[in-house]
């Protein structure tokens, strides 16, 4: 029975991963005013690099690297046309999912045609556990048993929520998408930070690709992202754009998903429900956070700001 | 003018000139701003203060033209170039970050402190003792979206004093705030000049004028038309020089004759959103050619008493009759508008008109039932436009064309679309709500003259106002409103300092 409970639970925190990663990038591109519906589709694109380099190189690290690379040109491109041209911003963001469903199956295709076997990424990032913390009995197995992108992203909790509250361009970040001119009239370039912020969003949900192709799975495969994308989309209206309550959130569907994990295995609930689950909870939580006196929501999030001068 | 002063003046325009397009709102303007003295920016709505005020502060780029800063030839690229120079700006809408604390907002966009955290406690520290000099009691640490108007304004004043400005441009700081708060301000203000800050201030109203101006730049058009001093100029004459006629200004106000009793309250109590009761035991009646003024501090149930006379807000005791009817909130439209009431709600923007609808649809809400306006239950433009057309020229509107929309109009237009929408329907009460707030001179008159109009055809007239000019220029009677009661009602011959004490006290005092 511990073990079973030691299993689930680190295997939430395993799963939270690829929510939080995500999210919390979101978090800098919405605190910024700009709304990046095309979180699935970066996420797939660092997915799909990161295994293609690391099958072809061998290196964890040069994925990572690929995944990042790919994703920031996807961003420029996507804030470009945004933020400098005004395109309509939820509709890029589908138009561009779609386009990034279709085309890294095609790639795919193109590089393995269909094989009987699934290739399988050369070398995937190891676990690596903390010395002395990890032989905390109990906590330590859960927490510090983990793959190291795992710590980066709870580190990147903290530095998130101090970034936003204690430093001169997490402020500014905030002006941007709260009162643009108010920002502007202090001498700031919005549309700069705006990008920034998109960029931001990028290589957080690369990182967040690279960790399913080439941490937990090891392999890609067609559609693995798997609404993961929307869903740290929907965490971010959830969690209030507070890095905390995004966490909280993305912790709750990530033991969802290792729930299923487990019911798959041990089949007392059809884990099809547990696979539904999370979509569930995406749409009650919206409807439940939807009842609050004043929205946490940045006031010109998704309003494209013209420079006056 | 005559040069009065023999050091060279801190700021100098010469001949600066901004067009937007075909507009020239700035036409060649030159005029010098001396080191110590209160400036004051002078017009109608429209008249090009604003653009001049953010052409000094970097906001806009002169078309042509020249700033001298301490006799060096000055361009500011942006706001940023200005605060360099010690220029800072209030705007007329707040600069401000709503879900940031006011010291944030104070930091924002600014290097101070080490590397790129923010020193907040230093920050606080400096702010502090401004706000002592400036006897300010604002929390800082609070979000902007906690803190009222006046307070937001503080803010932003705090803003440009932080960075130790020595010019502050302030664009019509008045208007948002009440008259208590506006004169408080204009005290302030006399401060920072002592403090050897000199203040250049967009203004259209004389009180402010009186209260703190040194000096006074008229502008017409987006023509200077001269630069006079405050002491040495009567009203009579800025107001010459603002419209550019012999201009009378005031109202005729003839006496009365009134009729039968319009409106009536009797015992009326009514709570706000929080249910705490903001309306007790409020009585009076409003007579058929009759004004009938309501005075007090803004804050005092006057939100409440609109709302509950126009049956948006239920009671919680008593009872409101129009024409002997009595109403509730519960009222079906069709018999609401049988009672012709015009209302003129506080916020013509949120509750007056429709900012994406075109002028002829904002004309014709609240009438869209009527017969001449629809055919087979479907509205017929064709018979709206022309009434619609007539309106507009009647309340010169401007611009007059029935397909813009309404948030392009100023704030004094649109304060005449509503009314042409409102009067036209010939009227048998009339519920107004702060009618002229933060409108210029001219269109202030204008609706004043059509208030009175409507009274001498018979209207009754409840007046809801904190303008104690207006109130004793249009009323027959004035009732004071404080803490939410009808503590005292004036019957013809009133003093303006009696209204003020009541407002102040509810008459506890006396």
């Amino acid at each position: 029975m511990r073990l079973i409970l030691i299993s689930l639970l680190a295997m939430t925190v395993r799963m939270t991963v690829p929510y939080l990663c995500t999210a919390l990038g979101e978090l800098y591109a919405q605190k910024s005013g700009v709304l990046n519906l095309g979180l699935e589709g970066m996420m797939t694109v660092g997915a799909f690099l990161a295994f293609m380099v690391n099958y072809h190189t061998g290196s964890a690290w040069l994925g990572l690297l690929a995944a990042v690379g790919g994703c920031l040109l996807a961003a420029l491109l996507y804030g470009g046309l945004v933020i400098w041209f005004g395109v309509d911003q939820p509709i890029t963001g589908i138009a561009f999912n779609l386009l990034i469903l279709g085309s890294s199956s095609f790639f795919y295709r193109l590089a393995f045609g269909v094989p009987a076997t699934m290739p399988l990424a050369e070398r995937t990032f190891p676990l690596r556990p903390i010395p002395l913390l990890s032989h905390i009995p109990f906590l330590g197995e859960i927490l510090f048993q983990q793959y190291g992108l795992v710590y980066l992203t709870f580190l990147l909790v903290g530095c998130s929520a101090f970034f936003f509250r204690r430093t001169k361009a997490g402020i500014i970040l905030i002006a941007c998408g709260e009162n643009p001119k108010a920002a502007e009239t202090r001498g700031v370039r919005v549309n700069r930070f705006r990008l920034a912020g998109v960029l931001i969003s990028a290589v957080f949900s690369a990182i967040a690709g690279t960790y399913l192709s080439t941490a937990i799975f090891n392999q890609y495969t067609a559609g693995m992202v798997a609404g993961r994308g929307y869903i740290a989309f929907a965490l971010v209206i959830f969690g209030k754009w507070n890095p905390v309550h995004i966490m909280a959130g993305a912790l709750l569907f990530g033991f969802l998903e290792a729930l299923a994990l487990l019911m798959q295995v041990t089949a007392l609930i059809p884990h099809q429900f547990l696979l539904m689950a999370p979509y569930a909870l995406t749409i009650l939580a919206l409807v439940v956070t939807s009842f609050k006196s004043r929205s946490a929501r940045p006031a010109c999030l998704g309003v494209r700001y013209k420079s006056s001068r | 003018m005559a040069n009065r002063t023999a050091a060279p003046p801190l700021l100098r325009l010469e001949a600066v000139t901004k067009r937007f397009g075909p507009l020239t709102a700035n036409d060649h303007i030159s005029l010098d701003i001396h080191q110590g003295e209160v400036h004051v920016l002078f017009g109608e709505n429209g008249a090009g203060k604003s653009t001049l005020a953010n052409l000094i502060y970097g906001c806009l780029q002169p078309t042509s033209g020249a700033i001298y800063l301490n006799g060096q030839p000055a361009r500011f690229r942006s706001p940023r170039d200005a605060a360099a120079h010690s220029i800072g700006m209030v705007h007329q809408h707040f600069m401000l970050v709503p879900t940031l604390s006011g010291i944030k907002n104070l930091l924002l966009g600014l290097d101070y402190g080490r590397g790129p955290l923010l020193d907040l406690r230093q920050a606080w520290e400096r702010a502090q003792t401004l706000c002592e000099q400036y006897h300010v009691d604002i929390d800082l640490n609070k979000e902007i979206w906690k803190l009222s108007v006046g307070e937001q304004q503080w803010v932003e004043i705090l803003k440009a004093l932080f960075l130790d400005s020595k010019i502050l441009i302030l664009d019509e700081p008045t208007a948002v705030l009440t008259m208590q708060q506006a004169e408080l301000l204009m005290e302030r203000i006399l401060d920072m000049k002592r403090a050897g800050i000199t203040v250049i201030m967009v203004s259209h109203k004389l009180k402010e004028i009186d209260r703190a101006a040194d000096r006074i730049s008229v502008l017409r058009r987006g023509k200077l038309i001269g630069t006079v001093y405050a002491r040495e100029t009567s009203h009579e004459q800025l107001v010459e020089m603002m419209l550019g006629s012999n201009h009378q200004l005031g109202v005729e106000n003839p006496p009365k004759t009134p009729g039968k009793p319009v409106l009536e309250l009797d015992r009326v109590s009514a709570c706000n959103s929080e249910r705490l009761q903001t309306l007790t035991d409020v009585t009076f009646q409003v007579r058929g050619g009759e004004i009938f003024g309501i005075a007090g501090v803004s804050g005092n149930g006057q939100t409440d008493l609109y709302e509950a006379v126009t049956a948006l807000r239920p009671l919680a005791a008593g009872q409101i009759k129009i024409h002997g009817q009595p109403i509730s909130e519960t009222i079906h439209y069709r018999d609401w508008s049988a009672l012709k009431v015009a209302e003129i709600p506080e916020d013509r923007i949120q509750n007056g008109s429709i900012g994406s609808m075109t002028l002829e649809e904002n004309l014709i809400f609240g009438r869209h039932w009527d017969k001449r306006f629809r055919r087979w239950g479907i509205l017929n433009r064709r018979a709206a436009a022309p009434l619609a057309a007539r309106q507009l020229e009647d309340y010169d509107v401007r611009p007059a064309e029935l397909g813009c929309r309404a948030q392009a109009l100023s704030g004094g237009n649109l304060q005449k679309l509503l009314l042409s929408r409102e009067l036209s329907g010939q009227p048998r009460l009339i519920v107004a709500a702060q009618p002229t707030r933060g409108l210029d001179i001219i269109a202030e008159e204008f609706i004043w003259k059509q208030l009175l109009a409507a009274r001498a055809q018979g209207a009754a007239c409840l007046l809801i106002s904190e303008d104690l000019d207006e109130l004793a220029a249009l009323s027959d009677r004035i009732g004071v409103l404080y803490k939410g009661r009808l503590v005292r009602i004036f019957d013809g011959d009133f003093s303006l300092s009696q209204i003020g004490s009541w407002m102040i006290h509810g008459g506890e005092a006396q």
